[in-house]
């Protein structure tokens, strides 16, 4: 098993006393999989995230990858944030480099092989710009090329085409799956579109309002490679349908 | 390149009129009201008496720019210290940074003659009364910018694994920088201000020494190139640190109509 949460609590303190935001979520995730959270503002998804990812340490259960122990720990996942991320005063080869930096590996060899990976990304003439230069599609995949170059086998996508507009945001999302056929990782995404969960993943979980739990999970058939053909097949609709009220059940 | 050169012009065009027109205007009034020139000399009178004295200019100007820069750099050398150690230490900042506020109310003009009991007539308590000045607002501003880091950016680093003092080095300092500057150019401004200022208060040669005799000697006009001299060097500090800016944090200066507008590429 590539990710197992465990009985995973979370609360934090407010003015009227503890605030719990996660509630015992219990969630694997298998080698290669893809998998989408879903559900309404605020449940604590991005909560969840931090938790994964090491930067908060949870109030109970256990957080293991390949079968290791990790909760609290970072640097074992990489993860990209809502927002591009990418740091101004860094090149588009200099942001790529990033992790490896940080891990104290040679920056010019991180340099080299992020050069070599600017095509793949479509931007191979825009190696020494900075990120002010780019336009939001390319700024999104100069993250991705950041998270590629991170050089771990788990990614934590939390929304990342959250800020673009509805083209850019198809295209970065056949990007994503193109990318994945070259790059196979295990990804956990955060989103609010039903339709980009369906079209992305394996499977998909859906996240009760604060506090967070499992409310339910479906898996998505639909063969791969995904197209937007199939958006309009009988099984996508009927995903999407499932999906659908299992957001809006009790309300 | 000649749209730059139009825009040049545009902007430029302006303000050298409205000075052109200022100077004529003060020409035309001196001439025609007939005013004393030890009152207000006319422009063509301060210029004269700037050939006039030109090697006694220069020989002022010498001392009174050792003193702005020499302050101006251990000013802002402290000041980064300072702002390094109070966005460090939670104790410091609690226990500096209100010191620093406090600090500034009371008048360097009072604190001086303090500085040249202790130090004497030389060069030393000139730079430090500089360094008093200059070293305030690039404080308060690198502080500001320092802490003031996106936290995203902060996360992202932490949870590649970064150490605090990465996140320091790659994430806190890079955004401070354009702050930094920021206050080192309100601190170039105040440089050769303050050092005229230290001047005043005891020494044998500077420009604060050459404003004083040509007040004792009411010739404004000397006063008046005094001025302009005092001016002109504080710009070309304000100048040299904008450069400094540019070269250190050139990716702050990208302006939006440069940036990318092509077509998406698939």
């Amino acid at each position: 098993m590539k990710l197992e949460m465990e009985a995973l609590e979370q609360s934090y303190a407010s003015p009227t006393g503890e605030r719990r935001v996660i509630d015992r979520v219990d969630l694997k995730v298998e080698e290669g999989e893809f998998v989408s959270l879903i559900g309404p503002s605020g449940c604590g998804k991005s909560t969840l995230f931090n938790l994964v990812s090491g930067l908060e340490r949870p109030l109970g259960g256990r957080i293991r990858k390949d079968g290791s122990d990790i909760t609290g720990a970072t640097g074992h996942v990489s993860y990209m944030p809502q927002k591009d991320c990418l740091f101004p005063w860094r090149t588009v080869v200099e942001n790529a480099s990033l992790a490896a930096e940080v891990a104290g590996k040679d920056k010019k060899k991180a340099r080299e092989r992020a050069e070599r990976l600017l095509p793949v990304f479509g931007l191979e003439d825009f190696a020494g710009e900075y990120p002010a230069r780019l336009s939001g599609g390319m700024r999104q995949r100069a993250a991705l090329l950041r998270t590629v170059m991170a050089d771990r086998d788990l990614w934590l996508l939390d929304e990342p085409m959250g800020a673009l507009d509805a083209l850019t945001r198809e295209r970065i999302q056949d990007w994503l799956l193109q990318i994945l056929s070259r790059f196979p990782r295990t990804v956990l995404f955060i989103t609010h579109s039903v339709d980009e969960a369906v079209y992305l993943s394996d499977r998909v979980v859906v996240l009760t309002p604060r506090p967070a739990r499992v409310k339910g999970e479906l898996s998505i058939t639909l063969p791969r490679p995904r197209t937007r053909e199939q958006m309009t097949s009988e099984a996508f609709l009927q995903a999407k349908q499932w999906l659908w009220e299992k957001l809006h059940e009790d309300k | 390149m000649r749209r730059r050169v139009k825009k040049r012009f545009r902007d430029g065009a302006p303000p050298v009129l409205t000075v052109l027109l200022f100077l004529l205007v003060w020409e035309a009034g001196v001439r025609l009201t007939g005013i004393e020139r030890w009152l207000l000399p006319a422009p063509s009178g301060i210029a004269a008496s700037f050939a006039d004295s030109w090697e006694l200019i220069q020989r002022h100007t010498w001392p009174t720019l050792q003193e702005a820069v020499l302050g101006f750099l251990l000013g802002i050398g402290v000041a980064l210290l300072l702002a390094v150690l109070i966005q460090l230490s939670a104790w410091l900042r609690r226990g500096i940074y209100p010191l620093l506020i406090g600090s500034q109310t009371v008048p360097i003009i009072a604190v001086a003659p303090l500085l040249i009991l202790w130090f004497g007539y030389g060069l030393l308590p000139k730079v430090l009364i500089v360094a008093l000045v200059t070293f305030f607002p690039v404080v308060v501003s690198t502080v500001d910018g320092l802490s003031s880091a996106d936290p995203d950016m902060v996360r992202l680093l932490r949870s590649m694994g970064a150490k605090e003092w990465q996140v320091f080095r790659m994430v806190r300092f890079p955004h401070a920088l354009p702050s930094f500057f920021s206050g080192m150019k309100i601190a170039a401004t105040y440089g050769v201000l303050g050092a005229v200022i230290a001047e005043w208060l005891g020494a044998s040669e500077g420009l604060g020494v050459f404003l004083i005799r040509s007040q004792n000697s009411f010739a404004a006009d000397r006063v008046f190139v005094a001025i302009t001299v005092i001016t002109f060097w504080s710009l070309v500090l304000f100048g040299l640190v904008c450069l400094a800016a540019r070269w250190a944090a050139p990716w702050a200066y990208l302006r939006k109509e440069d940036s990318w507008k092509g077509e998406e590429k698939r």
